[in-house]
């Protein structure tokens, strides 16, 4: 039944409503006197060197997105799984086991490749 | 004549949609006033563990307090620096916030009341849905965008940094999150909450057919929900305050309103997976059992904060990868088994 | 004694350097029971390279580099080192004159690598330069700064500053030190030189990947004003360099224009947690000078007080780390029970932290009464509330993993860059002054002194939490042993009489205004004082030129040689380990910029 997602929609678009408003209002009552000092990113009360912005991202980041992608795609298959295992019993089961055994040596592998050490 | 209106299938429906919406803007509204009394609790809590008293000059016992932070944020500066990408920057804490709310529209917080006069019979649920915890599994993790643009956008080195860390941390959480909420789901066969609830009436807790789960449960929600010991992304001994360090004003108002939602949330989905939700002795209504275990929860979360130290960033995904995923896939073998 | 055992052994050093550079040494002078000589400056190295290499004599830890400008003398600079034996604690004192003309020296950065921040202290302050050293960039002072602040014709005052009322005048009139380059009211300037064009030469380099981070001075874990310029890769440190100066006060400057009595009150405000280990070393060194002798009475008191101190330092050190590292209510803890011994110096003098109690001669005055009561309880209280921290940190796993193993550094590594205190002593080694060179009838008292292993800021944490339990061991025993009599020398010419005598007679009266008003004359000579502090080598070196004022006063601050060891500590670590690794030096900026 769609209405019973209905209320999401209704939650996102209140809270939205809200926040607008709540911003509104503090925009009419908040003072509003930028220089440069006040507008510079707070760095320690030093001048930054060079960007944040500039594409620090170190590669490993990526791997652990990779990694987190692999077994969150699992739980998709895993959250259906629960719920009919007890009525499918031990062939289900089985599988699953399989299923979580190639992943495991999956993880185990990134594991000793020392994907999980962070740098 | 009145008695075939109401029978009205149309009529009906527009009913249905008029009671969802009146208890969409209750519970928005009482989520979005949570995070006063939170903040005080948290503040006394903390005070009276440090043997100090807390806020104690707005009102009686400090008990307006909250109030005036909040009348203070709104009439602050909205400070936008000027290195900031001001788009992003705007919308992000907005962004964070709105998924916090969101994971309530399946949240059940009792069976059903009577509504007296009018005899009408309410859940106390905005909506049974049949993915219940999928859901809110999926929403709440939603909010991370709203960190990691908060602390790219900010340009600011702090802020990134409490970006990213946020962001690794959540997914390498999330994922032992959801296997114990797996384990949760075998034992009771159903992805709703309504039915993960009923599953546990008459003392017939998870928590006594789930103890692994629940730990790494507990574990893994704290980091979900950056608090000490896994608050890292705004770890103030380091980054000064991490990924909000440039939000200042209301907006920074949201990102601490998030932060505070998100822990109700989780201390409410604890209760209902582990804790039998609205499940207690009868002389009680259901609902304030409910709202005690929610409260006992959240008053462990704080003291936790005020016992330990914080990890460092690698020992912390080391914990996510290396112990709580094995473990957690562990605990669905195991519950498995004892399954079928 | 042990005092002219270390005079024999240094007298040893200079026959043997006699004997190797035969027409090095100009002068010696073994006054007020220091050893000096007088080199001059292309013999420096050899003779310090004997000193540090040769086995018996072995001066293997400099202690201080200065330097003194006799303005209207020629040469007019002395250049002055402090060199100190571990092994016994026997202190030699090498003076290098230089003249105004050509300033310069060879660094003595590689056989003493915590030369490096001292030399560039001395360019600073002086303007002689150090052939060979490595970085010599201002320290203290910001990069761009005109002129030599410590050199005698450098005016004391400040700067005038442009405010709206005298903008017109300042713009008429460029004062000679202030910053070049001001613009629009604001400092245009880098004051510090890290700009992208000369990273490269820092050994930054902004690679990509890379992110340059500013640590501090506004940070809230760096005690105050300390910057850190830490290049990152990820999480992980590629190169850290601790930068000062954000605190720089001038204290040896103001010190130079009052009255001794007078500069007293600057020391509380060098090291300000440890305010009375500051008091006792300057009035140690004065008392030198003045030859006093201090009533036992007094010198008991001063040790009691100081114990106290160190219990209050090190309660603030250990909370404060604990609060960086996320475990905020230690902190709180750590306060209720410094309070307790902030009440005793309040009772003491009125004032909570900036006592001045200890005086040149003894003590302001007799304690108050009921004091001794209410420190008699401190040896109570506290044993159960220190085994509270231990229980809510060392018995902590997250603490533990925390702290074990991080920030590690070793003995002799730590030894070379200059670390003392429970910096140097968590690396294993013994090195505490109290027992090395005892001052004030420290001998008079059982104590131990606790030693790491394993070099890491676990162990610098253990050390604070023992040396605490050692603290109360020796106020007890003060407080068994407290004898009777007075607790100021009786030499009227220095020390203020009674109040009592004051209304009975004139002589009194006259020496009272002569003290409070115009200070008293010191005979002229020079001298290094040490005190342990809860940070490690405290010393004042003095010089007098028999004036009421000191003609030198230079400080040794303990932190300012501990922070140079933090990038041989936070090598390859993460950013998350470099609060930790500050947190266990616990330096106080009061004390590194002076």
């Amino acid at each position: 039944m769609l209405i019973t997602y209905l209320p999401v929609l209704l939650i996102v678009g209140f809270v939205i409503f809200m926040a607008t408003m709540v911003l509104f209002v503090n925009s009419l009552v908040s003072p509003k006197k930028p220089f440069r000092e006040k507008l510079s990113p707070w760095e320690c009360g030093m001048e930054p060197i060079g960007n944040a912005d500039a594409g620090h991202f170190k590669v490993h980041f990526f791997v652990i997105a990779i990694l987190f992608i692999v077994f969150d795609v699992e739980t998709l298959f895993l959250f259906p799984w629960a719920v009919v295992l007890r009525d499918m019993g031990l062939v289900a089961f089985v599988e699953m086991f399989i299923f979580i055994s190639i992943l495991a040596i999956g993880l185990v592998y990134a594991w000793k490749k020392g994907a999980l050490e962070w740098v | 004549m009145f008695e075939l209106f109401i029978s009205n299938p149309l009529v009906l429906m527009m009913i249905e949609v008029l009671v969802i919406c009146i208890k969409v803007v209750v519970v928005t509204l009482v989520v979005f006033s949570l995070p006063l009394p939170l903040t005080y609790i948290e503040r006394k809590v903390a005070g009276h563990i440090q043997v100090r008293l807390g806020p104690y000059r707005v009102g009686p016992h400090g008990i307006l307090q909250p109030l005036a932070d909040m009348i203070k944020l709104i009439f602050k500066e909205d400070i936008i620096p000027y290195k900031a990408d001001p788009w992003l920057f705007k919308i992000a804490p907005i962004i964070a916030m709105v998924p916090a709310f969101a994971v309530f529209a399946t949240i059940p917080f009792g069976e059903k009341v009577t509504i007296p006069f009018i005899d009408k019979e309410v859940t106390l649920y905005i909506s049974d849905m049949d993915t219940g915890i999928l859901y809110v599994l999926a929403i709440a993790g939603l909010s991370v965008y709203g960190i990691i643009l908060g602390g790219w956008a900010s340009n600011s080195k702090y802020a990134l940094l409490g970006g990213l860390r946020s962001s690794a941390q959540m997914i390498s959480y999330e994922l032992a999150l959801s296997f114990a909420c797996i384990g949760v789901v075998m034992v009771v066969n159903s992805l709703s909450l309504v039915d993960i609830v009923r599953a546990q009436s008459g003392w017939h807790w998870n928590i006594l057919y789930q103890p692994l789960g629940f730990v790494i449960f507990a574990i893994a929600g704290l980091a979900e929900i950056n608090r000490i010991p896994f608050d890292l992304p705004e770890d103030e001994g380091t980054l000064g305050a991490g990924y909000h360090a440039e939000y200042s004003s209301m907006r920074f108002a949201f990102f601490m309103l998030t932060e505070y939602v998100a822990m109700v949330s989780m201390s409410v989905l604890m209760v209902i997976l582990f804790f039998g939700g609205w499940d207690g002795p009868g002389f009680l209504p259901g609902i304030v059992w409910f709202l005690i275990k929610v409260a006992f929860i959240i008053y462990v979360i704080i003291w936790t904060r005020f016992t330990y130290p914080r990890y460092r960033y690698d020992q912390l995904m080391t914990i996510g990868w290396k112990i709580l995923l094995p473990l957690s896939l562990l605990n669905i073998l195991i519950t498995g088994l004892v399954v079928i | 004694m042990n005092q002219i055992f270390r005079m024999k052994r240094s007298e040893s050093a200079i026959q043997r350097i006699r004997e190797v550079f035969p027409e090095a040494v100009h002068n010696i002078s073994t006054l007020n029971g220091d050893v000096s000589i007088t080199v001059g400056k292309d013999k420096l190295l050899g003779v310090v390279k004997l000193l540090k290499k040769e086995s018996d004599i072995s001066f293997d830890y400099l202690s201080d580099l200065t330097a003194v400008d006799y303005l209207r003398k020629e040469p007019r600079f002395e250049v002055v080192y402090h060199l100190t034996s571990t092994k016994d604690g026997a202190i030699i004192r090498v003076k290098v004159p230089l003249t105004l003309s050509e300033p310069v020296l060879p660094s003595i950065t590689a056989l003493y690598p915590s030369s490096d921040w001292y030399e560039r202290e001395v360019y600073d302050m002086f303007g002689i330069v150090f052939n060979d050293h490595p970085d010599l960039r201002r320290i203290l002072m910001p990069e761009g700064w005109r002129g030599h602040p410590l050199r005698k014709d450098y005016p004391p005052d400040g700067e005038e500053v442009a405010f709206t009322y005298n903008k017109d005048s300042m713009e008429e009139q460029p004062l000679p030190f202030i910053l070049e380059g001001k613009r629009d009211g604001y400092l245009e300037f880098t004051p510090d030189g890290f700009t992208l064009s000369n990273l490269e030469r820092l050994g930054l380099s902004g690679a990509r990947g890379r992110i340059i981070l500013n640590m501090g001075p506004q940070h809230p874990s760096t005690h105050g004003l300390l910057r850190l310029v830490i290049e990152l890769d990820g999480e992980r440190i590629s190169k850290i360099i601790p930068e000062i100066g954000y605190l720089h006060t001038g204290i040896e400057k103001s010190g130079e224009y009052l009255t001794y009595p007078q500069a007293l009150t600057l020391t509380d405000r060098a090291d300000y947690l440890a305010n009375l280990f500051n008091n006792l070393a300057y009035c140690m060194a004065v008392e030198r000078l003045l030859g006093l002798e201090i009533p036992l009475r007094a010198q008991y008191i001063r040790v009691l007080l100081c114990e106290l101190n160190r219990l209050a330092s090190h309660l603030l050190a250990i909370g404060v780390m604990a609060h960086e590292l996320g475990a905020t209510s230690v902190l709180l803890y750590c306060f209720r029970e410094r309070e307790i011994i902030m009440d005793i110096f309040e009772m003491l003098s009125g004032v909570r932290m900036m006592t001045s109690y200890i005086t040149i001669g003894g003590l302001r005055d007799e304690l108050p009464e009921g004091l001794l009561d209410k420190i008699k309880e401190v040896p109570k209280i506290f044993p159960e509330k220190i085994d509270e921290y231990e229980k809510m940190l060392t018995k902590n796993p997250i603490w533990l993993k925390r702290t074990k193993g991080i920030g590690y550094i070793s003995g002799k590594q730590a030894l070379s860059l200059g670390a003392s205190g429970p910096l140097l002593r968590g690396s294993g080694i013994n090195r505490d002054l109290r027992k090395a060179s005892p001052y004030s009838s420290y001998d008079h008292f059982d104590f131990e002194v606790p030693l790491g292993e394993n070099g890491d800021v676990f162990d610098r944490y253990m050390i604070r939490i023992e040396e605490m339990r050692q603290s109360l061991r020796i106020i007890r025993q003060v407080i068994d042993k407290l004898p009777d009599g007075p607790v100021k020398a009786d030499n009227r010419k220095v020390v203020l009489p009674p109040r009592e005598e004051l209304g009975k007679s004139m002589e009194s009266l006259i020496h009272h205004f002569l003290i409070a008003s115009g200070g008293f004359p010191v005979p002229g000579g020079e001298t290094y004082a040490t005190v342990e502090s809860p940070r490690g080598e405290l010393g004042y070196y003095i010089v007098s030129d028999g004036s009421e004022k000191p003609y030198r006063f230079r400080i040794r601050g303990p932190s300012f040689a501990n922070l140079m060891s933090i990038p041989a500590m936070a090598r390859e670590c993460y950013i998350a380990d470099v609060i930790a690794i500050i947190g266990s030096i616990d330096p106080v900026l009061g004390d590194v910029d002076r």
